[in-house]
């Protein structure tokens, strides 16, 4: 199942509460966007860009520009 | 959707003064670009929507908040030096503001119908001001004691109260309604406390007198006959200073401006105004202060010590976060923090 996370605050209580490695381990597809991850310090973002680096989570940006 | 991101990637331009081509420099685009991203023909990705939100100083939400305000009339008119950029910045300024207020208002269902206690008293020459301050006075059971803190008092009458950091030094005050019911004093956030309970009355005049039909100077005499007499009424001027004076000391001065916070030029003029000192003796303390560098920094030094600060909205935020009516996230962006600011500030 794909999971979306649109909201930094879980992030931020993930990496506070040190269950970063637990989340990473679940069964789901897991996403987060460019948006979200902007709104976290150094300290959050690095477990975080960890995970995407190591294929577990994915960071979705809008690329195109969409001419209406 | 596309036009209302459109319209907030206008409007926060406009807000920071900046031309497309500036806007098309700094994330990389063309000026077409940017044009068409005014114009809801394009949408920024959201990389650029993070470079914006950078450059405007605005959060993400801004640019998807379908929620706005009317603001009424606003006078520019004593702010002739302003040009017509720097007007529309300010309204943009205040606009947001108030959209983010308003709200948070419907969030919590806060509403409310603003009366003007003083609607009926018709202004025709200065000395209706003084009843007029005396009327508002009694309505808003406060005597004609001195005045603690201005803000909260407006802001308890449900008058709101925007104060605004990063404003052109010359910007002084406004007043208008929002929505067409919602009373509303901007003030620059940057003045000294005496300056700025002055302003916040002056501009309390302009949304609660009625004035007549007269030229602005004379609507401009009013509304600071109304501020001095607010902070500082007759009745309480003749107690402190009483009858015909020749000569007023500065230690006078400097304990009336503490306990009323009004500034000492001000309080001089008041004192002039009640016939306490004559013109002439108004006119030798202008001379006296002018070439007296020590004595004029004295006479202008800020003494009050109530900060006016508001504080109405950031605890409505407070109060909707803890009652779950908002989520972290929102409350950052409201208050313009960042998340982990404000989580530690609601542990409880």
């Amino acid at each position: 199942m794909k999971i979306v996370n649109n909201d930094a605050n879980i992030l931020i209580d993930l990496v506070k509460l040190e269950l970063i490695d637990a989340f990473s381990k679940l069964d789901f597809d897991l996403h987060t966007t460019d948006l979200v991850l902007d709104e976290l310090n150094d300290e959050q973002r690095t477990p975080i860009v960890n995970l995407n680096n190591g294929k577990k989570l994915t960071v979705i940006e809008t690329i195109e520009t969409t001419d209406f | 959707m596309e036009k209302l991101v459109a319209n907030r990637i206008k409007n926060a331009r406009i807000l920071k003064c900046l031309s497309q081509q500036n806007v098309a420099d700094e994330l990389g685009v063309s000026k077409q670009m940017v044009s068409k991203y005014e114009n809801g023909e394009a949408i920024p990705t959201s990389s650029r929507f993070l470079k914006l939100s950078k450059l405007f100083g605005l959060k993400i939400d801004y640019f998807f908040s379908s929620f706005q305000v009317e603001l009424g009339e606003i006078n520019f008119r004593k702010k002739s030096s302003f040009s017509i950029k720097k007007q529309s910045s300010l309204k943009e300024q205040i606009k947001i503001n108030l959209e983010n207020y308003i709200w948070l208002e419907d969030t919590l269902s806060i509403d409310y119908s603003f009366k003007n206690a003083i609607e009926n008293i018709s202004i025709n020459k200065i000395e209706d001001v003084e009843k007029a301050v005396l009327k508002l006075r009694n309505e808003w059971n406060i005597g004609i004691d001195p005045i603690h803190n201005i803000i909260q008092l407006l802001e308890d009458k449900e008058i709101k109260v925007i104060e605004l950091y990063d404003v052109d030094d010359k910007f002084d005050g406004l007043a208008t309604y929002v929505n067409g019911k919602y009373p509303v004093i901007v003030v620059n956030g940057n003045f000294p406390v005496e300056r700025k309970r002055f302003t916040l009355l002056h501009e309390l005049g302009h949304l609660l007198l009625n004035l007549p039909n007269c030229e602005t100077k004379k609507e401009e005499q009013f509304c600071n006959k109304f501020a001095a007499e607010f902070l500082f009424p007759r009745e309480i001027v003749v107690k402190e200073f009483g009858g015909k004076r020749n000569h007023i000391t500065l230690a006078e001065l400097i304990a009336t401006q503490k306990k009323y916070g009004i500034s000492i030029p001000a309080i001089v003029y008041r004192l002039v105004d009640s016939g306490i000192l004559s013109k002439q003796r108004h006119s030798d303390f202008y001379k006296k202060t002018r070439f007296n560098p020590s004595l004029d920094r004295e006479v202008n030094a800020s003494r009050f010590e109530t900060p006016e600060k508001s504080s109405r909205f950031e605890q409505l935020v407070y109060r909707a976060l803890s009652q779950e009516n908002i989520s972290i996230s929102k409350a950052s962006s409201l208050l313009n923090k960042n998340i982990e600011n404000v989580k530690e500030s609601s542990l409880i």
